[in-house]
């Protein structure tokens, strides 16, 4: 899978699950700022990547600058397909 | 006997003066620091205030200045009340006029500020001029009674008017002797906090610490909502106890964060604030074979918690889980819908909570304290009050052990937080083109449900900014659901019941399209 194909799914994703943002959601837009407010959604887009992509994070992996925006999520899964 | 909670602190000052007391962000202070630096606030305050008793706001987020602030207030002889430092200032503003006359601390740039104006504080004059303060200010608290408030702590409100609870001296003192007891704490213990102050999980990891000389770590929230970076703060500090709300530890374990359980020190691990999931439980026994694991229950009315259980080897073959049995100096009864105790086994009933924990009552509210504290019902030989929590539960029959099953009204709680659909809806009411409105929540999800009608189509974005104005975020839904009209009962109020059952039906049609 190439990178443009996983920012594509984890836009769809971010997409259902946060509907009608202010914010345009671009692949650089600051996620922490407005999308991820709580660790419940940290956790749900977590569980997503691991059943969506088959990668395992593992604890270095879950802090905010991962998370930052669209680039750096698809950026750590491809980094665990390469791995894995 | 002590009769003020601050009393800690000056024992622990005296017997722990140079062990670290607080760490938070990278800083720590000694219980010797902490003390004569809440000396020289409290004598700053006390000349500020002089004899006026007006209640003291504490709007500052959970820190080492933080805590100096409480323990001066206390020290000057006053009342603390924690407010959230994240609401907006149209929900502050509410909070604050609830209290009637109050002043205000703050701290920003390097120093505190009361009611807007920074203060100066003089450096320490030595163990001479701390001496002079604590003889002079301990001596000014000599005649105070222990039933005297300690604190007040607001919580969400049926009508969008957050309500506060006051608690006094005695029912902190209460609490803390029973757990330190219980959960058999002393200097050795390491505690990680949670809590933000606002909330009474914190009353436990301060005062605990001040009592038994513990050091307290206060974790700042970003390391909640990165769970993995929790775990490295837990392992590399040596954390030996937490009093998390259960959404923590489920979080930890659904990205199996906690398999590396034999890195970390943890002994103690408490939890309340919500239900804790059976499979949550089971999973932490098996990571922690040999840990104390507790569940506890109590609203803030009934200071920090009324009712606990430590899990043994029964563990294994529960069913679900128990709220337990009453802390010491606790006793609850559970009333039937005319007020009546129920005393059969396993029938469910409203709890009701007496003993030393119960709360004087709602500051400034008597209308809502008389509806709340009632005198036991099971006589009227003398004053017994009791606080109806609201909370549907039952004695089992099985193991004798009290059970939570759900709510008489339409609180919930989400990440722990107590909230009144009321309170959200009031705000989404103020919005001018929300006609109608009934918010809800799915536990299953985690999320709050708004479900509105309004003359024209309206964005859920625009609703989400008007509520931010509004509402602390942990309060703001998360899903909005637009209607024509909304179902009614025979009484022509709002259909809660069907209107649920017609969001679940569409969510499932919708997951199950999404299947195929």
């Amino acid at each position: 899978m190439d990178n443009s194909e996983i920012k594509k799914q984890i836009k769809e994703f971010l997409l259902e699950e946060f509907p009608d943002q202010e914010a345009e959601l671009t692949d650089e837009v600051d996620l922490l700022d407005n999308w991820f407010v709580d660790s419940v959604r940290i956790v749900e887009i977590i569980l997503f990547m691991e059943s969506r992509f088959g990668v395992y994070l593992n604890r270095a992996d879950i802090q905010g600058s991962n998370f930052q925006n669209i680039d750096s999520i698809a950026e750590l899964v491809q980094k665990h397909m390469s791995q894995e | 006997m002590q009769s003020l909670a601050i009393e800690y602190l000056y024992h622990s000052s005296l017997r722990h003066s140079e062990k670290t007391a607080i760490y938070h962000d990278g800083k720590e202070i000694t219980f010797g620091e902490l003390w004569s630096q809440a000396l020289l606030l409290a004598d700053v305050l006390k000349t500020l205030f002089g004899s006026d008793s007006a209640p003291v706001a504490i709007s500052i987020p959970k820190s080492i200045h933080a805590v100096k602030a409480i323990s001066a207030v206390q020290l000057a002889g006053y009342v603390f009340v924690p407010v959230d430092t994240n609401v907006p200032p149209a929900r502050r503003e509410i909070m604050l006029k609830e209290l009637g006359e109050h002043h205000l601390i703050e701290y920003a740039e390097g120093g505190f500020t009361v009611d807007g104006r920074e203060i100066a504080l003089k450096a320490n004059g030595g163990p001479e001029e701390t001496s002079g303060l604590e003889k002079s200010l301990m001596g000014s608290l000599a005649g105070r009674a222990s039933g005297e408030p300690l604190y007040v702590m607001f919580t969400s409100g049926t009508t969008g008017v957050p309500k506060g609870v006051t608690v006094s001296n005695l029912s902190v003192i209460n609490y803390i002797e029973w757990a330190a007891d219980t959960y058999d704490v002393n200097h050795e213990e390491v505690i990680g906090n949670q809590s933000p102050l606002f909330f009474d999980h914190f009353i436990f990891d301060m005062y605990m610490t001040f009592a038994r000389g513990c050091s307290l770590h206060i974790i700042p929230e970003k390391f909640y909502r990165f769970p993995g970076t929790l775990v490295d703060y837990l392992i590399e500090n040596r954390v030996t106890l937490t009093f998390f709300v259960p959404s923590v530890y489920t979080h930890l374990v659904a990205l199996n964060l906690l398999d590396c359980s034999k890195e970390l020190s943890l002994k103690k691990l408490l939890f309340a604030g919500e239900p804790m999931p059976l499979k949550i439980l089971k999973k932490l026994r098996e990571l922690f074979p040999d840990a104390l694991l507790t569940n506890l229950y109590g609203p803030t009315e009934a200071t920090v918690d009324a009712t606990y259980w430590i899990f043994g080897d029964e563990l294994g073959g529960l069913e679900k889980v128990p709220i337990g049995q009453p802390c010491r100096n606790v006793k609850i009864i559970i009333l039937d819908d005319n007020g009546r105790p129920i005393y059969e086994k396993d029938k469910t009933g409203e709890i009701c909570i007496g003993g030393l924990g119960v709360s004087p009552g709602y500051w400034n509210n008597p209308e809502l304290t008389k509806e709340k504290f009632i005198q036991n019902p099971e006589h009227s030989y003398y004053r017994d009050i009791f606080y109806r929590s609201g909370d549907l539960g039952y004695l089992s029959s099985g193991d004798g052990l009290l059970y939570l099953v759900g709510r008489k009204d339409h609180q919930f709680k989400h990440l722990g937080q107590r909230i009144e659909p009321g309170d959200v809806e009031n705000a989404l009411l103020k919005a001018e083109f929300v006609e109608t409105c009934s918010v809800q929540y799915d536990a299953e999800n985690s999320e709050i449900v708004a479900f509105f009608s309004a003359s024209a189509p309206v964005a859920s974005g625009e609703l989400r900014r008007h509520l931010a104005s509004a509402l602390p975020n942990y309060m703001i839904p998360r899903r909005y659901v637009q209607l024509e009209t909304f179902p009614l009962t025979a009484n022509k109020k709002i259909d809660r019941k069907m209107l649920w059952a017609s969001y679940v039906r569409g969510l499932n049609k919708t997951r199950e399209t999404e299947k195929k």
